[in-house]
Formats: C-alpha cells, sequence, structure tokens
C-alpha cells in the first residue's frame, strides 16, 4: 500500500472522530481568546506608555515656556518653576518604561506581576514603581494567554490524536490483517503519526495565525521561525511520548491513563517538585529581614538628617520662613539624607538581589527537567516577558535614576536655578535591548532540546516496534 | 438494604487494595500532604517569629527617632506587617501577591510592597505545591480515578445485571460504591488532616477558638465537595457504556475545573469589570492630588482659601496673630484632601476588585471547585477580601496618628516658629499598632454563597446518584 493511499485512509479514520471535532472548536476557542487577552492587555499597555512619553514632551515644554515667562528674574520666587528640587521632583520626572515585544501578545509572561514602568525622582528608586491595579487573586491565578493554550492544553489534544494507535488497531483485531499485507509497521506507525502531527500542527497553526494578524502581532521573521521550531517541537514531544507509550504495549485504556499521568506529572508535579527543590536549595532571604534592614539604614540616614535639619520643616520648605538661604540649604542637605540612605541601603539590596539571581540560575538549571517549563520558558524569551528582561530593565532603571541625580546635584549644591537651555539637556531614559541579544541562542537551545527529545523516543519506539506483538 | 451496601463496600475496597497503582498514589498523596503541612508550618513559625521582632523593631524606631517637627515625624512614618493566621499553614492564597509590609506615612496612602511574587519565575505560573493543592486537585484525582471504574467495570464485565439479579437492590449497591471509594480515600486523609489540624492547632495561641471553627469549617467544605465529586463520578460511572468512557469524561471534567475553569473565570470577570492600568490609575491619581478634583482648586488655592478663612473665624490680619500655627492647620487640610481623593480612587479600584469577585462567585455556582478554593483562603485567611480588611485598619491607623502630629503641631506651635520639635512623649501618645483579625464568623458570612454553592452540589450529586439507581430499579 502507498503512502499516499495510507495517508487518505488515515485522513478518513481521523474525519469520523466527533470527539476530535469537538476538541478542535475547543481549542480553536481558547487560542482566539488567549490572543485576544494577550492583544487587548499589550495594547492598553502601549497606549499608556505612549501617553505617558507624549505627556512628558508636554511637560517640557511647558516648563521651557514658564522658565522663559519668568526669564531675567534672578532672585527666588517660591514655588519658583526654575528650583532644580521640584523640576526634578514634581515638574518633570520622566517615565522609564519597558517597551514590549511584538511576541508579547502571545505570552504574557510576568506583565501582571513586575512593574512595566518607573516614575523617575530625586526620591529612593524604591518608591517609583506603579502601583499595582490588578486583582491580586487573578495575579494568583494567571492569565488565559496563548502561552498557557500551547503548553498546558495543546499536549492533551496531540495526546488524544495520538494514543493507542497500535492498541487500538490490535485489539479490534485489524492490526494482524493490516500487517498480513506488506507494510512495516514502524512506517505504517511513522505515517499515521505524521498525519496527526499535521493536524495537530494545523488546528493550533491556523487559528493562531490568524489571531496573530488580527491582533496586529508579528515581529521579525527569525523570532517567527524560532516560535515555529519551538512549538512544532514541543508538539513532536508529546506525541513522540503517545508513540513510545503504544510501543512499550498495553491496552489501549492502560495507555490513556499512563498518558494521563505523564501530562500531569510533566506540567504539574515536575514544576511543582522543582519549585520547592529551588526553594530548599536556594530561598530568597525573608522580606520582612529586608524591610527591617532597610528602615534601619535609613532611619539612620534620617536621623543625622533629622539633626541637622531639626530647624526646619523637613519635607515643606514652601511653609518655611522665605529665606532662600535656608530653603536652599534644606534642599541640598534633604538630597544628600536621601542619597546616604541609597548608599547605606545598597549592599543590603545587592545581598538580597545576588539570592534571587541565585535562585533564578537555579529555574534556569532545573527547567530542562520537564519539556512544559522549557516551553513556557522560551516563550515567555521571544516575547521578551521573561525575569532576564524585566530585572535588566529594573538595573537600566537604577541606573538612569543615578544618571538623573547626578545630573541635578550640582545645580543643588550651587543653589542655581535652571534655565531654558538647562531643561534641553536633561537625561532622557532610553531602553537599551541588552538581555534580549541572547534570546534567539537561548530559544534555540530550547527547541533542539525538544526535538532532540522527541527524536528519542521515535527512536526508541521504533526498536520496540521490531518486537512488537500484532495479534 | 446496609448490609447488602457493606458487602458491596467491602469488595471494592478489596479491589482497590489489590491495584498498585492506586495504592502507590493514595501513598504518594498522603506523603505530599504531610510533607507540605511539615513545610508550611516550619515557614509559619519562622515568619511569625520575624513579623513579631519586625513589629517590635518598627515601634522601638517610632519611639525612638529623636527630636523632630512633628510633620517630620508623620513623614518617618513606620511599617506595619500584615499578620498570617494559623491556617495560612494549609492555603497560601494571595499572601505572595499581597506584600509583607505596610509603609505608613504622611500623605500617601501606600499599598503592602515586598512581594515574595516579585522573585517571580515561570514556574509561579504552573502553580505551588501547598496543603491545599493537595487536597483540592491530587486528592480529587485520585477519587475520580477510583469512582470512574466502580460502576462502569460492573458494567463492562457483565456482573451489574448479575449483582441486581441476586436480589441487592440498586441503592444499596450505588450507596457500596460510594463507601468503598470513600473508606479508602478517608482512611487515607484522615490522618493526615489529623496532622494538619494539630500543626495549626498548635500555632493559634490567644485565638485558638476561632482557629478551632475555622478548621472544622475547612474540613466540612472539603468534605462537601469530595462528597459532591463521589456523587458526580457515580453517576458518570454508572451511565457510561465502558470504563474508558467514564475515565474520560470524569478527567475532562477535572481538567475543566482545575486548570481551565479559573482562567476563564478571571477572564470573564476582567472583561465585564476592568481594572484601570497602572499608568491611568497614577495619573488620575496625581492629578486629583495636585490640582484639585477636577482641576479647579489647585493646592495653593485651596491652602490660601484656608487661610483666608481662618484669618476671618479669628478676626486677625496675619498669621502671625492666629492663636494657632496655620502651618499646622495647613497641613490637616492637605491630609483631608489627600485622605478624600485616595478614598475616591483607591475605594473606585476595590470596587472593581469586589464586582469581579461577584463574577467569580456566579461562575464558581457552575465550577464548585472556584468555590472550594475561595472558602478555603477566606478561611485561611488569605484572601483578597481579608488583605483589604488589613489595609483598611491600617489606613484608619494612619489617618489617626498624623491627624494627632498635625493637630500637635497646630496647637502648640507658635506661629512663624521653625524651630518647634518634639520627643518621645509626643510619638508614646501614638498607640501602637494593633490588628484584630476578622472572626470565622465574619469570613463565612462572606463566604456564604461559596458555602451554599458546595452544599447544593453536595445534594446535588447525592440526589444524582441516587436517581441513578432509581432508574435501574425502574428500567
Amino acid at each position: 500500500m502507498s503512502v499516499p493511499t495510507r495517508l487518505r485512509q488515515e485522513w478518513r479514520l481521523l474525519s469520523r472522530e466527533r470527539t476530535l471535532a469537538v476538541l478542535a472548536v475547543v481549542l480553536a476557542a481558547l487560542v482566539a481568546l488567549g490572543v485576544r487577552n494577550g492583544s487587548r492587555t499589550v495594547s492598553a499597555l502601549r497606549s499608556a506608555q505612549e501617553g505617558a512619553a507624549a505627556e512628558e514632551l508636554r511637560a517640557r515644554d511647558v516648563l521651557r515656556t514658564r522658565i522663559s515667562a519668568v526669564a531675567g528674574g534672578a532672585d527666588r520666587q517660591p514655588d519658583d518653576v526654575r528650583d532644580p528640587l521640584r523640576v526634578a521632583n514634581v515638574l518633570l520626572t520622566p517615565r522609564a518604561h519597558l517597551p514590549l515585544l511584538p511576541l508579547s501578545v502571545l505570552s504574557l509572561g510576568e506583565v501582571d506581576l513586575r512593574s512595566l514602568a518607573y516614575t523617575v525622582t530625586l526620591r529612593s528608586p524604591l518608591d517609583e514603581g506603579d502601583a499595582a491595579t490588578v486583582n491580586p487573586t487573578h495575579q494568583l491565578i494567571g492569565t488565559l494567554d496563548w502561552a498557557f493554550v500551547v503548553v498546558f492544553l495543546w499536549p492533551l489534544l496531540l495526546l488524544v490524536l495520538g494514543h493507542g494507535l497500535l492498541a487500538g488497531e490490535r485489539e479490534s483485531g485489524t492490526l494482524a490483517l493490516v500487517m498480513s499485507q506488506p507494510v512495516r509497521l514502524a512506517r505504517w506507525a511513522a505515517v499515521r503519526v505524521a498525519l496527526r502531527a499535521a493536524v495537530g500542527w494545523a488546528l493550533l497553526a491556523v487559528p493562531s495565525a490568524t489571531g496573530l494578524m488580527l491582533a496586529g502581532g508579528g515581529g521579525e521573521p527569525a523570532r517567527l521561525l524560532l516560535l515555529v521550531l519551538l512549538v512544532a517541537g514541543y508538539g513532536a514531544f508529546w506525541l513522540a511520548a503517545a508513540l513510545a507509550v503504544d510501543a512499550r504495549g498495553g491496552s489501549r485504556d492502560g495507555q490513556a491513563l499512563t498518558l494521563a499521568g505523564l501530562w500531569l506529572a510533566l506540567v504539574l508535579l515536575v514544576p511543582w517538585a522543582v519549585n520547592a527543590l529551588v526553594a530548599s536549595i536556594a530561598p530568597v532571604p525573608s522580606r520582612i529581614e529586608l524591610v527591617r534592614s532597610l528602615r534601619y539604614v535609613t532611619a539612620e540616614a534620617s536621623r543625622q538628617g533629622s539633626e541637622l535639619l531639626a530647624r526646619y520643616y523637613e519635607d515643606h520648605p514652601e511653609f518655611a520662613p522665605a529665606q532662600g538661604e535656608a530653603t536652599l540649604d534644606f534642599a541640598s542637605l534633604s538630597v544628600a539624607v536621601e542619597e546616604e540612605a541609597d548608599r547605606r541601603m545598597a549592599p543590603v539590596l545587592a545581598t538580597f538581589a545576588a539570592r534571587r539571581d541565585e535562585q533564578q540560575e537555579w529555574v534556569q538549571r532545573l527547567r530542562w527537567l520537564s519539556p512544559s517549563l522549557v516551553a513556557q520558558a522560551a516563550l515567555d524569551e521571544l516575547a521578551g516577558t521573561d525575569s532576564r528582561r524585566f530585572d535588566d530593565f529594573h538595573r537600566q532603571v537604577d541606573a538612569f535614576h543615578a544618571m538623573w541625580r547626578a545630573h541635578f546635584r550640582p545645580f543643588i549644591q550651587r543653589r542655581a536655578l535652571l534655565g531654558v537651555e538647562d531643561v534641553d539637556r536633561l537625561p532622557v531614559f532610553r531602553h537599551r535591548e541588552e538581555a534580549g541579544n541572547a534570546v534567539p541562542g537561548s530559544v534555540a537551545a530550547a527547541a533542539t532540546v525538544l526535538w532532540g527529545m522527541a527524536a528519542g523516543l521515535v527512536l526508541w519506539s521504533s526498536r520496540r516496534l521490531r518486537g512488537y506483538a500484532v495479534a | 438494604m446496609l448490609r447488602a451496601a457493606w458487602l458491596v463496600a467491602w469488595r471494592e475496597w478489596r479491589d482497590l487494595a489489590r491495584d498498585g497503582r492506586l495504592r502507590a498514589a493514595g501513598v504518594t498523596i498522603l506523603a505530599l500532604l504531610l510533607v507540605t503541612v511539615a513545610d508550611a508550618a516550619r515557614q509559619s513559625r519562622r515568619e511569625l517569629a520575624e513579623r513579631m521582632e519586625a513589629a517590635e523593631d518598627a515601634r522601638q524606631q517610632w519611639l525612638g527617632q529623636g527630636e523632630k517637627n512633628p510633620h517630620a515625624a508623620a513623614h518617618y512614618g513606620m511599617y506595619v506587617f500584615p499578620p498570617r493566621l494559623p491556617l495560612a499553614v494549609l492555603d497560601r492564597g494571595v499572601a505572595d501577591h499581597t506584600g509583607v509590609a505596610v509603609r505608613l506615612e504622611a500623605h500617601r496612602q501606600n499599598e503592602s510592597r515586598f512581594r515574595p511574587a516579585e522573585d517571580t519565575h515561570l514556574l509561579r505560573r504552573f502553580g505551588v505545591l501547598t496543603p491545599a493543592t493537595v487536597l483540592q486537585v491530587l486528592v480529587p484525582l485520585l477519587l475520580l480515578l477510583m469512582a470512574a471504574p466502580a460502576l462502569a467495570g460492573e458494567r463492562e464485565r457483565g456482573t451489574l445485571p448479575l449483582v441486581l439479579a441476586s436480589g441487592v437492590k440498586p441503592e444499596a449497591v450505588v450507596l457500596g460504591k460510594a463507601l468503598g471509594v470513600a473508606g479508602p480515600l478517608g482512611l487515607l486523609l484522615v490522618p493526615g488532616a489529623v496532622v494538619a489540624a494539630t500543626v495549626v492547632l498548635a500555632a493559634a495561641g490567644p485565638s485558638w477558638g476561632d482557629t478551632v471553627a475555622r478548621v472544622c469549617a475547612y474540613a466540612a467544605a472539603h468534605a462537601l465537595y469530595y462528597g459532591a465529586l463521589l456523587g458526580m463520578a457515580l453517576a458518570v460511572s454508572a451511565v457510561a457504556r465502558t470504563v474508558r468512557q467514564a475515565l474520560a469524561v470524569l478527567l475532562g471534567l477535572w481538567l475543566v475545573q482545575v486548570v481551565l475553569a479559573p482562567r476563564l473565570a478571571v477572564e470573564m470577570a476582567r472583561s465585564l469589570h476592568p481594572t484601570p492600568n497602572a499608568r491611568q490609575f497614577a495619573a488620575a491619581l496625581e492629578r486629583d492630588l495636585r490640582g484639585g478634583f477636577d482641576g479647579h482648586d489647585p493646592q495653593q488655592r485651596r491652602a490660601s482659601a484656608v487661610l483666608a478663612g481662618l484669618l476671618r473665624r479669628h478676626n486677625v490680619q496675619t498669621p502671625e496673630e492666629l492663636p494657632v500655627n496655620y502651618v499646622g492647620v495647613l497641613l490637616d487640610e492637605a491630609e483631608q484632601h489627600a485622605d478624600r481623593v485616595y478614598d475616591r480612587h483607591v475605594g473606585r479600584l476595590q470596587e472593581t476588585f469586589a464586582a469581579q469577585e461577584r463574577v467569580e462567585h456566579a461562575v464558581a455556582g457552575v465550577v464548585p471547585l472556584l468555590a472550594l478554593q475561595a472558602v478555603s483562603r477566606a478561611l485561611a485567611g488569605t484572601d483578597a477580601v481579608q488583605q483589604r480588611h488589613f489595609a483598611v485598619a491600617a489606613e484608619d491607623y494612619r489617618r489617626t496618628f498624623v491627624r494627632l502630629l498635625n493637630a500637635d503641631l497646630a496647637r502648640n506651635a507658635q506661629p512663624g516658629d521653625t524651630d518647634y520639635t518634639r520627643g518621645e512623649d509626643l510619638w508614646a501618645m501614638v498607640p501602637a499598632f494593633s490588628y484584630r483579625p476578622p472572626t470565622w464568623r465574619w469570613v463565612l458570612a462572606k463566604q456564604r454563597a461559596g458555602a451554599v454553592v458546595l452544599a447544593c452540589w453536595a445534594a446535588g450529586g447525592i440526589s444524582l446518584a441516587a436517581l441513578i439507581a432509581r432508574r435501574w430499579r425502574l428500567a
């Protein structure tokens, strides 16, 4: 029997499976929902970022105009718009935001949990993240995005498609009939699995591509190609696993239970176990201890500031008498207190960050224990919503914060007022894509491992099939 | 009938005991339950000690902050720490997402910060293994695997008609099968539950009575859920033509409940009641704080209006002639304005969260696991409602101590006196922050709907199984 004939027969069998039709519709609906959720979230975030950027430009123009209006007035006025402390903390506070990549509509990653934007002032960077407006219960449960459908649910469809192909034929007695023809079992099985792989892929790819086009997502062709290879590799693993269980023998019902157990193990139990292991090997220090340490060091810095500033209103110079020198002295001293507090906090935060980084490294090492972890991590990387990119963004914000302070310090210490030309020289935050440079290599490695696992299972299966009992 | 049911149950127990896979699964689940309880208890003991020390530290830092202007002390502020109830050992709920500390200071209503979920890595997407996960995800799976072949297996083997023909009533068969599953499951769960309850009660301290009530309610909620599942599983098993069919349906139901339904409920809630994104929220808040509501009364104008009112009231011409320190009065006015702004914006956000939760409660009507999870988090004190309860208490405390400090400034500082300072005598007048978590009655009142859903599902499951039995009799 030729391959095309076998394929046609297989297609006829498949198209009669009503369960498959129902699952296909459900999958398509969930894919559409996942892409829609991702697209809606990303659109709202991008719109907010664009609005904030436009607002910042407008604020600069307004500041230029207001400073020009005061031009020539050498004396400091109450609420003077040229006051460097006021400009840096109130009038012109730049927003540092993390740009969202085109594929972020597919995998929202840590978007719900981490800050995508910071307002930069002279105050401590710890105070500058955006408030969370996502219901904490929703953060706990997680988002239904496209990546969730692919990682958690698509394997179930593939297992339904691919399970018990040989066992079912054997139990119904047709396998012996088929093998009575000049057909090699392994090739016959391969044709069946290949067609089901194509169907499984099409059931995901068609609604996904449609959804992505409608959502305006896409991006670089290289990343799209990696996405295809990665997801196809993930699907190949699950079908290969179904084939391996079939090649091992046993009843069709027993195999279904085994595959259900495999899904449970790889998608839920292994990640849980890895989580527990990582928390045990590399626990992050207590956050309560962190709060106590930070509070202690800032209290010390503040106490020194209080001794110096006990004569002034610490936080409301506008209520102090109109003594220009006293107000400006307060400004430089308060900035000095903030910087001293941050300097003392730095080692505490660095220790904490180092322990967190160590935990992240363990997660990266142990993710190879589950193809679901591999796939999810790679999808987040391609979408630019993974931990590394957020951590890198955070470091860039810290660096910009230091730059913002360093820019204003001379003005404050010299007790100088800003001019129009100074507004144009103010630093602007520009995100640099550094973490992203390693993504293609990392994702390619993940795809290679998934394909490798699939190939390994297929090879093992083909060897087992040599001694397979057809009756 | 009862004797017949016991015989059926005994046979079921024997068959289950012979199934090595189910035995292994059961032992594994018990082991997981014990390990997760032990780990959570250890973590909880450590956190409790840390919180107590941190709260004491915060109080000493407040008292020992030295001489300063009272409003400077209001800005110095303090940290308060949300408590963890003993039952949080079983279900961490949203605790990792709502932060371990709240900074209380003048002019700002801060949210709780330093969230453990910020250590987030991709593993969190897959969930965390806790005692609640074992009880709400793995135990139900085992129950379904045990119950699926109960009646369908008899039909497949052809033994069901023989059993019914021997005079055993269908009700006895169904009851016997139910006991046949519930018995081993109980054997598995009771030791685990006793250990868990002991660990929780050992940490109860002075709230022993409240904790006992919560533990009993927790056990009851899970028992209702298992009862509902058992009824449904037996009904499916009775109707399915083969064991395979029964397993497919039941595993599908489990998958929908555990994996899909929670996220679908979240998306439905978000679609119907969207929250503003962080930027929109911050911008609106900032606009109203600085510009006054709707931009009609900016801070300077408001300050001038307050000062003018004071001068008129005391019939003087200059601030220096006032019998009060107008700076203190202005600070209090600014504080009240900020409070109104936060009440408006944060209040609207919290209302949206509450509306989202109502949607999720409605979905829980058809997905009983969602009801169980909500009740579990509520009893553990780790749901969003109780986090908000703490946040409100912390905010009330903040407003009280800031007003006290501003009032001292207004009353006692001389007009124009920029050197006015106070010390520990004033700081000690601010009472230590003391928070009483809501009682179990309050919690259950909030979770009425969830409790009713579970009870209805349990009754429905049992009724369905009884109906199936009656159908055999009539057939």
